[in-house]
């Protein structure tokens, strides 16, 4: 399991996901210019890998200036 | 990926194809800021620096940059917020505008619609007849921004947009025809008016993406919330396209930036005005003999 945080939307959740992060964000209604991801608390890659265990927080690109 | 340093990747830069580390990057994103400043002479020795900021990512890493850069030259700087008196939005972004302040010493103002215009922007838009909540805001904003930095001795306003925001702009104007608003924003600007403060943007060539990852890196806590009030639809599809165009073609916004920025020149000298005048109402910069802040007010009055 993957726990992911989606920080605009307020909201946690778990999901079943290896791969890389650029392949998950689409699940997520995001994309690689929508979002940045940190991973474990580091900022990381689109072609970065995710697996079990991971804690992935999604920082929304738009938002008021 | 690691950085050509040898430490872990952060980013990504697809349009130049470089992998940054967390010490790359920031560095990388200073100096686009600072090339931009430098490159179109946007601020110079003793200049006193109004920072419009929102809250939001933008003007905060704004605030950060500039902040940043005073340690290279000397100029000073001051920190604005409008207040335009939206309830559950602006009055919860504006704490973290104090703790930016209050965090790199630079001294805050917050000037408000109600103050200035005798009306919250939520007041304003509970009349009937009326234009969309943006129009207001945008035409009110504006002025506010100007008057009250020109009154903080303001030699330059610096505003918080990025590449998304000016690629959106420019593609927007375009896509409706709205051929007189090009000539508008630019890398430089004709004083007309001796009362208008020359604005500077000087995240203009640096991508959304990059102040989001930039503000988390450097810990500059910024507002998450969208204003409540529904932005333009046209403006969302018009990022939506940019974003995809991005995606498939990385440095889609950048080429169309320093495309208008070509054409800039030309359209600048083409539509603006020999001089503005000065509104007979309120003595501010204006193109007819009321303003469209003065206009609006007028109307707002009779209506409420
Ligand atoms: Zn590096
Ligand atoms: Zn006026």
């Amino acid at each position: 399991m993957v726990k992911v945080k989606l920080l605009r939307e307020k909201k946690e959740m778990d999901i079943q996901f290896i791969g890389k992060i650029k392949d998950l964000l689409p699940q997520l209604s995001y994309s690689i210019e929508t979002a940045v991801v940190i991973k474990n608390d580091v900022p990381v890659e689109e072609d970065e890998e995710v697996g079990d265990g991971d804690e992935l927080k999604i920082l929304p690109v738009v938002s008021g200036g | 990926m690691n950085c050509k340093c040898g430490h872990k990747a952060v980013y990504f830069k697809r349009y130049s194809g470089q992998h940054l580390c967390e010490r790359c990057f920031t560095r990388a994103v200073f100096k686009k800021f600072k090339d931009t400043i430098r490159v179109n002479g946007l601020i110079e020795r003793g200049d006193a620096i109004v920072c419009g900021v929102s809250g939001g990512k933008d003007s905060l890493v704004l605030l950060h940059l500039l902040h940043q850069l005073q340690e290279k030259f000397n100029f000073n700087l001051i920190a604005l917020a409008i207040d335009e008196g939206i309830k559950g939005y602006r009055d919860e972004s504006i704490p973290f505008i104090r703790k930016a302040c209050k965090d790199l010493d630079v001294d805050l103002y917050i000037d408000s619609f109600k103050e200035k215009y005798g009306y919250t922007l939520d007041e304003i838009t509970s009349i009937k007849d009326r234009v969309g909540a943006c129009s207001y805001c945008g035409v009110f904003r504006r002025n506010l921004l100007n008057q009250s930095s020109r009154e903080l001795g303001a030699t330059k306003l610096a505003l918080g947009h990025n590449l998304d925001d000016e690629s959106q702009v420019i593609l927007m104007n375009l896509l409706r025809g709205d051929f007189s608003r090009f000539g508008r924003t630019g890398t430089y600007y004709k004083n007309l008016h001796p009362k208008f403060v020359p604005r500077i943007k000087p995240l203009r060539e640096i991508p959304e993406k990059e102040i989001v990852l930039y503000a988390y890196l450097m810990n500059i806590d910024f507002d998450f919330e969208e204003c409540p009030y529904a932005p333009e639809a046209f403006r969302g599809d018009v990022r939506n396209f940019l974003n995809e165009m991005e995606e498939k073609r990385p440095g889609t916004k950048y080429t169309l930036l320093k495309t208008y920025d070509k054409m800039f020149p030309t359209f600048n000298e083409m539509l603006t005005p020999e001089h503005i005048s000065t509104c007979e109402t309120c003595g501010e910069p204006s193109i007819s003999t009321f303003c469209k802040k003065c206009e609006m007010l007028d109307h707002i009055k009779k209506n409420y």
